[in-house]
């Protein structure tokens, strides 16, 4: 009984200091712990970037089902490239190819075969649940209305944006991705990429004035 | 931008990256950090993950999975189960068009049906038996006041909006009333029973021309006798003739019409040769024991005339002198006194209409058979002149 106690005690003792330190590791330790069996990590990396993968997807897109299956599809690939990554980016960090260039990397190239195999454009238009404002609780009413009017016109004007600007916009502003990361991922320059960032936010600008 | 300050680019890139990180602030906060991927998605993809590092990893408490397997086919199987429900819809759209097209014809065929467009399921024409209309009226007005009835519920049932059943109930209602009335209506005349053998036998009557067929009100003797006179075949086929007229005068008026017209198709049928050339046979029979007969009575009749005047006539006359002194002799209203007169005014009559030379050739035929006669004396003239 002492025994049992005592196991109990070290292993929520063990847990309590290991969980600060989960939280705290860069993304290619936690994918190096996940590729271990630690699933405790993938966890960790999971809730990290699933909210800006997730928006990043659905208004990449334009649609929130669309998006749904595009977000497990990326994260099958993670899953199952776990070891690959590994042996390949053991030094990830060093040669500049972190996790979220790598994760938003894997949405990219869906969401472009996406794209392709309907040989249509990205939408121009987002659906009520990629347009839908994050309730707080706190906030006032009054000032709820005008965050509330002026996401709706930022979120159109993203629509309306070109592809190719819209996904820069969400790749800087979601993957916090820099302007080398985003070239390297879409294959174009970084001047290049630069520009179309300008001309994006300046949109973006406008329909916040 | 000027190219020659390297500080104020710098400045200005700075500004403006600024400016953009503003923008980019504002959007961040706009946007809010609100819209996640739904829980349950959650939940799959670590369950998913737990599965894909050990299979003897559990679950997480509270966990709903779907995976019936535990591996990546499992959550493939979801994702294609949602992307299917998407691409379902053009089908069931299709199959519900597809219903409701087949609905909308079963129904248009059913509303042709009760308006009288189409053929009614119905037809009391149909089972009446041709020809016997007459005879059998009271077994048909039933049928036929079932079709006016059912006619009639049928317009009123179609005149009523979305009433298709209830017409055909009421048309089905009818035709059973209809078949109540049939087995409750009095039973007609049942025909006489027909005899084969008549019937064989008026059917099988075809040398008895329709011009010559015995009228109906004519006896039955008569009848008889005139088709006996044509000639029959066989003496069974005249009395099965004789049978067949008389049951048919005895039988209903259809019925009887029915025998006089297979009597008149029957007699237009062309006739048998081999019959023909056995009543011709008999036919010359007959004919030549009647003139063999003739020919006995006038050879006794000039003996006769001979035995009673053997002093005019040899006993060896000819055949032929006997008949044509046969031709001139006296009968018994002549006048005994003078036998002849009628021959006498005969030539006169002849001589006097001009025919002189037909009035010589009778007189000296005359005077060959009596040459002892005296003739007067114009008609001895006549005979000189001759």
């Amino acid at each position: 009984m002492s025994l049992l106690a005592t196991t109990l005690h070290l292993y929520l003792s063990a847990a309590a200091v290991l969980a600060p330190v989960l939280t705290a590791a860069s993304d290619e330790s936690l994918m190096q712990a996940y590729s271990a069996g630690d699933t405790r990590a993938f966890e960790v990396l999971y809730t990290r970037h699933r909210g800006p993968f997730w928006r990043y997807l659905t208004r990449l897109i334009g649609s929130s089902a669309e998006g749904e299956e595009l977000f497990q599809d990326a994260w099958q690939r993670v899953i199952v490239a776990r070891e690959s990554y590994v042996s390949a980016g053991a030094n990830a960090e060093a040669t500049g190819s972190p996790f979220r260039a790598w994760l938003f990397r894997i949405g990219h190239n869906l969401a472009m075969d996406r794209l392709r195999h309907k040989n249509i454009a990205p939408e121009s238009s987002m659906d009520d649940n990629v347009l839908q404002f994050p309730a707080h609780s706190d906030a006032e009413p009054e000032h709820m209305s005008i965050s509330a009017e002026a996401h709706q016109r930022l979120m159109q004007s993203l629509a309306e944006l070109p592809a190719e600007q819209r996904e820069v916009v969400l790749l800087r502003a979601e993957g916090e991705l820099s302007l080398e990361e985003i070239g390297v991922l879409t294959g174009h320059g970084r001047e290049t990429v630069k520009s179309r960032l300008r001309y994006a936010l300046a949109k973006l600008k406008q329909s916040l004035a | 931008m000027d190219t020659r300050d390297p500080k104020a680019n710098a400045s200005k890139a700075a500004d403006e990256l600024g400016r953009h990180q503003r923008v980019l602030d504002a959007y961040l906060a706009h946007s809010g950090s609100d819209p996640m991927p739904p829980p349950a998605l959650d939940a799959k993809l670590l369950a998913l993950a737990a599965r894909a590092v050990n299979s003897t990893n559990t679950v997480p408490a509270g966990v709903e999975t779907n995976f019936a397997s535990g591996d990546a086919n499992g959550f493939r199987s979801i994702k294609t189960n949602a992307r299917a429900r998407r691409r379902r819809w053009p089908f069931a759209l299709a199959a519900s068009v597809a219903t409701i097209g087949f609905v909308a014809i079963l129904a248009r065929t059913n509303f042709q049906d009760t308006e009288g467009y189409g053929e009614p399921i119905y037809q009391a024409s149909k089972y009446e038996v041709p020809g016997a209309a007459a005879d059998q009226a009271p077994a048909t007005a039933p049928l036929q006041e079932a079709t006016l009835d059912s006619s009639r519920e049928q317009s009123a049932a179609a005149s009523m909006p979305g009433s298709a059943d209830k017409a055909k109930m009421s048309q089905k209602r009818t035709i059973e009333q209809a078949i109540g009335r049939i087995s409750a209506a009095p039973e007609s005349p049942a025909p006489e029973p027909v005899d084969p053998e008549t019937t064989d036998a008026a059917v099988a009557r075809p040398i008895v021309p329709a011009a010559a067929s015995a009228p109906a009100s004519m006896p039955a003797e008569e009848s008889d006798l005139a088709v006996s006179k044509l000639g029959t075949p066989s003496a069974d086929l005249q009395a099965a003739d004789t049978r067949s007229r008389r049951s048919s005068m005895d039988a209903a008026p259809a019925v009887n019409l029915a025998a006089e017209n297979a009597v008149v198709e029957t007699a237009e049928a062309p006739v048998p040769m081999s019959k023909t050339i056995e009543q011709l046979a008999a036919a010359e029979e007959e004919k030549a024991a009647s003139t063999a007969s003739n020919k006995v009575q006038a050879s006794q009749a000039p003996q006769a005339t001979m035995r009673s005047e053997p002093a005019q006539s040899g006993a060896s006359a000819p055949l032929d002198d006997a008949t044509k002194k046969d031709e001139f002799a006296p009968d018994a209203q002549s006048d005994a006194a003078n036998p002849h007169a009628k021959t006498y005014t005969a030539i006169r009559v002849l001589r006097d209409s001009g025919e002189v030379m037909k009035a010589g050739a009778m007189l000296a035929r005359f005077q060959k058979a009596y040459p002892q006669v005296q003739l007067p004396e114009d008609l001895a003239a006549l005979a000189k002149a001759n």
